[in-house]
């Protein structure tokens, strides 16, 4: 289990963490969300020791995590951190050596990883002669290639596309089950819906959500309501609850403050001509960030 | 730790090793040396006019043709040229006919003068070269020398002791070191070889600066410090430049032996070039036995004086590229500490012409300086063994420093990504 109590960072008069805790417990896939600067990426480098965190306790399985215990760390940072003139294969040989790897063992890992994703024929390629997609890939794979016990993703999908991203999320999934505690950030909440289990928004270094995707969703007041059929938006006019309207050719979705006012929609517009379709849904998780994000803001 | 810090010293040195700029730049070098070793047989191999034996024809009716035959052959034995002296009784018609026959024929008339004892025709085809008009300008000018002191009743014995040196008999009361004018030569010596050092190190600070620029441009330095300490990081950095460098120099030292082999053994012999190289000269001229004992007598503790000072360029390079994003930012921070480095080199000259100055005696303490200033004033006998010592220890103190107070500083640089406030940002890290 990774445990971060009260960890708090400081840059000079900025707080970029401010009393951070959580945990990743196995088979979970922990996803730490926020915009840009919100502190996710000093709270990645707390986690593997490159800062010095000013306050609070950083543990993996009870270990404060130190350069004694780094070989079963796996670690992607945000920006491409490859050696370009090396080649696929030299750069993977490189990185796995530092993780304590044997050279026999990551030459099967090489051939094994470089096949999975479909780069295997790059292998002698200078990274600077490849694809930032294919360069990503290299990266992801020197961050899994010693089966990490806690993995640390920072934008993994960067200039990834769909079908990579889902060969990723994939390899992901199939980690956790291996007893891999993952924990990423993205600013992608699609992907994020995809393979998240427990997730933490962070505004301003400081936890404004925290908890498992589905009950954060479920938890989450606001609903939509989709209705197809002939309607007009004055039919929706009187209606209490409703916080906004989006109009699209045959049909609507409604965002309404919460549960209780369902109901109320649905008779108002349950004798209107061919309503073929009336669906409540949870929030995506973007709207649920948008608008957690987008409150703390405005206060 | 110790593996992958062994790693890390491996892998750079591959990478340096193996990369095609290091061979071709080592072919390159070896050229070159190999050129300056042998520039004297090289150029006699292609030949050229130089290489003509020319005939020198003389008339005179001075009975000088002895001493002028022997002035003549004297110098053109210290040069490249061939000469093919002969008496002859003609007339000045007669000699401009030889000469037009033959452009590699020189003729000289020489006749008596009542203001400059002797003047000279020369008669050529196409002119004097340079060396040649110098050669027979110096031969005839001894010759007039020898018939003034004749006129004058001065015989050469005489001559000879008139422009001997006077011997000065130096009676030193309390001696206070090994000085005597000799120590000069050999202090200068002693920069000289020490030119080498400092080569090593601009060397040294330029790669390691370049090495971790570049590990930190890519990003590619959180992967590494996150799993090597950056004690272990800085180390492999300083102990895999430093290999590649006393190899880069070991293979420059290999490549001057076997040139300067070559040009005894097997160039030379195969041109029938017998002059002595310009490099070879130099070297005839630099190591004698007074200056290898003088240098043997302090050689540990020169020895000494160069790690510590190595290690110390080092170790600052390493914080100095730890703290800047781009190698553009460190050639700026890293200027400084080559003019250091000149200092001490300028004020090691200075110290031969300013005996005994007290400015030089302290700056001869100062670390990263004095491993040039030290040894020079020693062996000028400015001062004493003790200081020598003293100043290594010096040395060494200031080397623990910057290595306790550099790991702070390079542990906090590594992820600097901005020239912000950069001293402050070494201050703080030094507070921590």
């Amino acid at each position: 289990m990774l445990k971060v109590e009260h960890v708090s960072k400081k840059y000079d008069d900025i707080l970029a963490v401010n009393d951070l805790s959580f945990t990743v417990e196995e088979h979970e896939i922990f996803g730490l969300l926020g915009v840009n600067g919100a502190g996710k990426t000093t709270t990645f480098r707390m986690i593997v020791n490159l800062l010095e965190k000013d306050s609070g306790d950083i543990t993996l399985d009870g270990h404060k995590i130190d350069y004694s215990i780094t070989d079963k760390i796996g670690f992607l940072p945000e920006e491409r951190s490859l050696l370009l003139k090396l080649t696929v294969k030299e750069q993977l040989m490189y990185y796995a050596t530092l993780k304590g790897m044997s050279h026999k063992d990551i030459l099967e890992k090489i051939d094994y990883w470089l096949k999975r994703l479909h780069i295997w024929e790059l292998k002698d390629k200078k990274l600077k002669e490849i694809s930032k997609g294919n360069q990503q890939k290299v990266q992801f794979i020197s961050s899994i290639i010693n089966e990490p016990r806690l993995l640390i993703l920072d934008e993994p999908f960067t200039s990834l596309d769909p079908f990579n991203v889902s060969l990723l999320v994939d390899i992901l999934k199939e980690f956790s089950r291996k007893n891999t505690l993952v924990i990423f950030s993205s600013h992608r909440m699609e992907q994020v819906e995809m393979f998240c289990d427990k997730l933490l928004i962070l505004v301003e270094g400081k936890t404004v959500l925290e908890g498992k995707l589905q009950e954060i969703k479920n938890q989450y007041r606001k609903k939509k309501i989709h209705i197809t059929g002939d309607i007009t938006i004055e039919d929706f006019q009187g209606i209490e609850g409703i916080l906004s309207i989006e109009k699209r050719p045959d049909e609507y979705y409604l965002t309404i403050a919460d549960d209780s006012y369902i109901s109320s929609v649905f008779h108002a517009i349950k004798d209107k001509n061919n309503i073929t379709q009336f669906v409540v849904e949870n929030p995506s998780l973007n709207e649920i960030f948008v608008s957690i994000v987008g409150d703390v803001y405005e206060d | 730790m110790k593996t992958k810090r062994r790693f890390l010293i491996k892998e750079s040195l591959k990478r340096k090793l193996l990369s095609r700029w290091f061979i071709g730049i080592n072919i390159v070098l070896f050229l070159l040396i190999f050129i300056t070793f042998n520039i004297n047989t090289i150029i006699t191999f292609f030949g050229g006019d130089f290489k003509d034996k020319k005939t020198i024809l003389i008339t005179s009716s001075l009975n000088i043709y002895e001493d002028l035959e022997k002035e003549l052959e004297k110098l053109a034995k210290v040069s490249v040229i061939e000469y093919d002296i002969q008496e002859v009784y003609l007339d000045d018609n007669q000699l401009q006919e030889k000469v037009l026959n033959d452009s590699n024929t020189i003729a000289i008339h020489i006749e008596s003068d009542k203001e400059e004892y002797v003047k000279a025709n020369i008669y050529t085809k196409n002119g004097l070269s340079f060396l040649n008009q110098n050669i027979i300008q110096t031969a005839v000018n001894q010759v007039r020398k020898d018939i003034a002191l004749k006129d004058l009743g001065i015989t050469k014995e005489m001559m000879e002791k008139v422009e001997k040196s006077v011997s000065l008999n130096e009676i030193v009361l309390e001696k206070k070191g090994p000085s005597t004018n000799k120590n000069i030569s050999a202090a200068i010596t002693v920069m000289i070889f020490l030119i080498p050092c400092f080569f090593l190190i601009t060397t040294l600070v330029q790669m390691i600066g370049a090495e971790i620029n570049e590990e930190k441009s890519t990003k590619s330095m959180e992967i590494i410090i996150s799993n090597v300490d950056p004690k272990s990081h800085l180390q492999a950095k300083i102990i895999s430049c430093l290999l590649f460098t006393f190899i880069q120099l070991i293979l420059i030292l290999l490549f001057g032996l076997f040139s300067s082999f070559f040009a005894n053994h097997g160039l030379g012999i195969l041109t029938g070039a017998t002059t002595e190289g310009f490099v070879q000269s130099i070297f005839h001229d630099l190591i004698t036995k007074e200056f290898l004992e003088m240098v043997l007598s302090v050689l540990p503790i020169l020895i000494l004086s160069l790690l510590f000072t190595i290690f110390t360029y080092a170790l600052l390079a390493g914080v100095l590229a730890s703290m800047t994003t781009n190698i553009d930012d460190f050639q700026q921070l890293q200027t400084p500490l080559m003019f250091i480095i000149s200092i001490g080199f300028y004020l090691s000259l200075l110290a031969v012409f300013f005996d005994g100055s007290i400015f030089i005696q302290i700056m001869s303490y100062i670390p990263l300086i004095s491993f040039m200033l030290s040894p020079t004033l020693y062996i000028l006998g400015q001062i004493s063994l003790v200081s020598v010592i003293i100043s290594v220890i010096l040395q060494f103190i200031f080397l623990l420093l910057t290595y306790y107070y550099g790991i702070r500083i390079y542990k906090e640089g590594l992820l600097n990504y901005s020239g912000d406030k950069l001293w402050n940002k070494i201050v703080k890290a030094i507070k921590r």
